[in-house]
This record gives structure tokens, sequence and C-alpha cells, in this order.
């Protein structure tokens, strides 16, 4: 009687690191850099979202981000700190996006937005909180995500990184201290400091 | 302990990355002290405030993965890790070739027998020198007369007849003057070693 292939699988292993996705694909694996793509998409547009205020930027950007992560990653030194080298990338990219932009070719990302979204509301515009179905309580929340936004963009560069990165998206303090290329301490001041300044900009909401 | 500071600890204390003493000073506080308690409370509301803040549209993952996959099948493979030698490792390896290369060249050309002399002619000596390729001595022109003095050309008889000393009477060149001078005999014909 042939063994069971199936046996070798009931065992549940532990999903590989991060580390050892990085090692593969410069082994020449070359799908293990989806399993990467797939552990940190949703972070990534995130990030470039609330950065950018634009979905179908974000869209670009993280696209863009993951192909350069793929080109350079021979040059990443912590294999393990991959999700903070991402988002390095992702934020750099998001913050000169608007200065130039890009040549490289892009594929469509139309079908990646669900239906009845995407759309932004006004240049520079947002669509943050704009999900109730109470009108009232809706344009509110449009008002309260614009200001919020703009406040934001008000905040010096590492302030905002650090309050869109770690209170925002609850990204660890270690990962947005290796984005951000600073200690620990340095990420929780930049913290305080981006709160206090954010609560001044937004006082009528306190 | 001043604002500052106050603020600064209220702010990891809702983060969770306040060590465990100051944790308990600053909740210590927070019991009795009115202003602490509101800016505990303004902090709240702010993190409150960017945690509702759901800003990701509808987003279909796995076309977006996929279509990541694609661009990454399209864009260059990312460099093959490669073991570098330092440069210095290189310099000293074709520093160590040449050597090797040098000793095999001297070695060769030192243990290359000398060429044998050609002693076809019956009235030449021939001498096996390292180095001179034929040497050839006429011998059948004797001098005519009373010989004045004689005068032994080559070394002293008892470094000739020594196994130590190895000599050659072979005639290299022949001056074309002699000059005698006037002189006690001596055992060996140099004053002194030239080495």
């Amino acid at each position: 009687m042939e063994p069971k292939a199936a046996d070798s699988t009931d065992v549940n292993p532990q999903p590989p690191s991060d580390g050892r996705l990085v090692a593969l694909v410069l082994a020449g694996q070359r799908r293990s850099f989806d399993e990467l793509i797939g552990r940190y998409q949703r972070q990534a547009v995130a990030v470039s979202y609330r950065l950018l205020g634009n979905s179908h930027d974000a869209l670009e950007v993280t696209q863009d981000a993951f192909l350069k992560a793929y080109s350079s990653l021979h040059t990443l030194q912590k294999p393990e700190a991959f999700g903070g080298w991402l988002m390095r990338i992702v934020s750099n990219l998001s913050l000169n996006f608007r200065r130039g932009r890009k040549n490289r070719q892009q594929l469509p990302l139309d079908d990646c937005l669900g239906t009845g979204q995407g759309h932004e509301n006004g240049a520079g515009g947002s669509e943050w909180m704009a999900r109730s179905g109470d009108p009232v309580h809706r344009l509110e929340s449009e008002e309260m995500g614009r200001r919020l936004q703009k406040a934001l963009t008000e905040l010096p560069e590492k302030q905002r990184l650090a309050i869109v990165m770690f209170t925002m998206e609850q990204m660890s303090q270690k990962q947005v201290a290796e984005a951000l290329q600073c200690s620990v301490e340095a990420v929780k001041w930049h913290v305080f400091q981006g709160r206090k300044k954010l609560k001044e900009l937004m006082k009528e909401y306190f | 302990m001043n604002l500052e500071e106050l603020e600064f600890s209220i702010s990891q204390y809702l983060d969770g990355t306040l060590p465990p003493l100051e944790r308990a000073a600053l909740e210590g506080r927070l019991a009795n002290d009115s202003q602490a308690q509101r800016i505990l409370a303004e902090q709240r509301k702010l993190n409150e405030l960017l945690a509702s803040a759901d800003p990701l549209p509808s987003i279909n993952w796995e076309n977006l993965s996929r279509h990541i996959s694609r661009s990454v099948d399209l864009a260059e493979a990312p460099a093959i890790t490669r073991h570098r030698i330092g440069g210095g490792r290189i310099v000293m390896g074709i520093a160590a070739a040449a050597c090797v290369l040098i000793v095999a060249t001297v070695t060769t050309v030192l243990l290359k027998p000398a060429p044998s002399i050609n002693t076809s002619n019956s009235d030449t000596t021939a001498a096996h020198v390292q180095g001179i390729a034929s040497v050839a001595v006429l011998t059948g022109e004797q001098p005519r007369g009373t010989p004045i003095t004689h005068i032994r050309v080559g070394p002293a008889p008892r470094i000739a007849s020594g196994t130590v000393w190895h000599h050659s009477d072979v005639v290299v060149s022949r001056p074309a003057q002699v000059f005698i001078a006037k002189g006690q005999i001596i055992s060996q014909d140099t004053p002194s070693f030239p080495f």
C-alpha cells in the first residue's frame, strides 16, 4: 500500500517568517514574494491612503512600492525587518508622489476597487468616514475626515508618519522605528508631539 | 514632573508603552489630579477620533495582489546573492600565484643541466664551465728558448688537489700584456678571498 500523500498536510506548520521568505525570493523562488505581498498589501495601501487621501494613488503607490522592494530586495540588511522596510518605501513614495509622476508602466488597477468606491470627492478630498447611512452623520463624518486629513498634512513628516503607522495603522513601535529609521523612543516622542499638534489643529472637536 | 512630561507619560500610558513603575505612579496621580484626568480624556478622544477614521475604501485584495504579482513578474529579478571576495583577498591571491610562478621558473632554470662542451678537436682541451658555452685552449704552440721564470696559471697546488675547492684550468681570455712585479712567493695567488 502506498503511503498517503495527504499525511504530510495533516501537520499545520508555522508560516514562514518574513526573513525566510526574503531568503527564498533571493534564492530564486519568485512565488515566495507573493506571500509577502499578501501579508503587507493592506498595510501598504492603508499607509499610502492615509498619506495621500486618494485610493487610486494609494493603489498605484502600493504597486510601485512592491516593485521597488522586489528589485532591491538584495539591499535589505535585515530580512526580518521586511515590513518596516516596505513601509519606509511606501511612505517615501507617497510623500514624493505628487512631486513627480513616475516613468514606469503601470498595470490598470481599477478592478481592485469595489463598486461605488474609489471616486474622490473633489480635489484633495477624502473618502474618510463617509460610510454612514444617516445623511447628517455622513456629512459630519465627511467634514471631520477632511479636517483630520488636512491636519495630518500640516504635521511635520516624521510626526505624520508616526501617527499614521502607529496610532492609526496599529503597527508596532519597532516596525515604525524601522520604517522611520529611528529609535523606538523617538517613535514615542514623534507620536506624542504629533498628537499634541493634532489636538491644537482640531481644537473645536475637543 | 512638568506639564509636558505629564502629557508624554499619559500618551505612553494610553499606548500601553509606559514602564510598570511609571505606570503605577501615573495611575496614583490620575486618581487625584484633575489636570491629569483632563489631559487623559483629551488624548483618549483624539485616539478615538483617529481610530474611528477607517479610511480604506472597498478593495478587492485578491485582485490587487494578482496585479502586483503580475507587475513583479514583468519587472527585473532581484540581484542574485553572491559571495564577494574582498579586494585584499584578490590582490593577495594574485601575489601568491605570481610568487609560485617565479619560484617555479627559477627552479626550472637552476635545475636544467649545463650544455655539454664540444670536444671533437684532439688539440683542444675542454672543460665544463657552467655558464660558458664552449672554451677551447690551443696547446700545440710551445714557447721557444729558456724560460726566465716559471709562472703557474691556476690555483695554488694545495687548493688544486683538494676536494673542497673546485676550479677550472681553462683560460677564458688571454690578456694582451702581462706585468710581472717583484715580490715574495706566497702559497696562494691572491692575497685574500675576494668574497
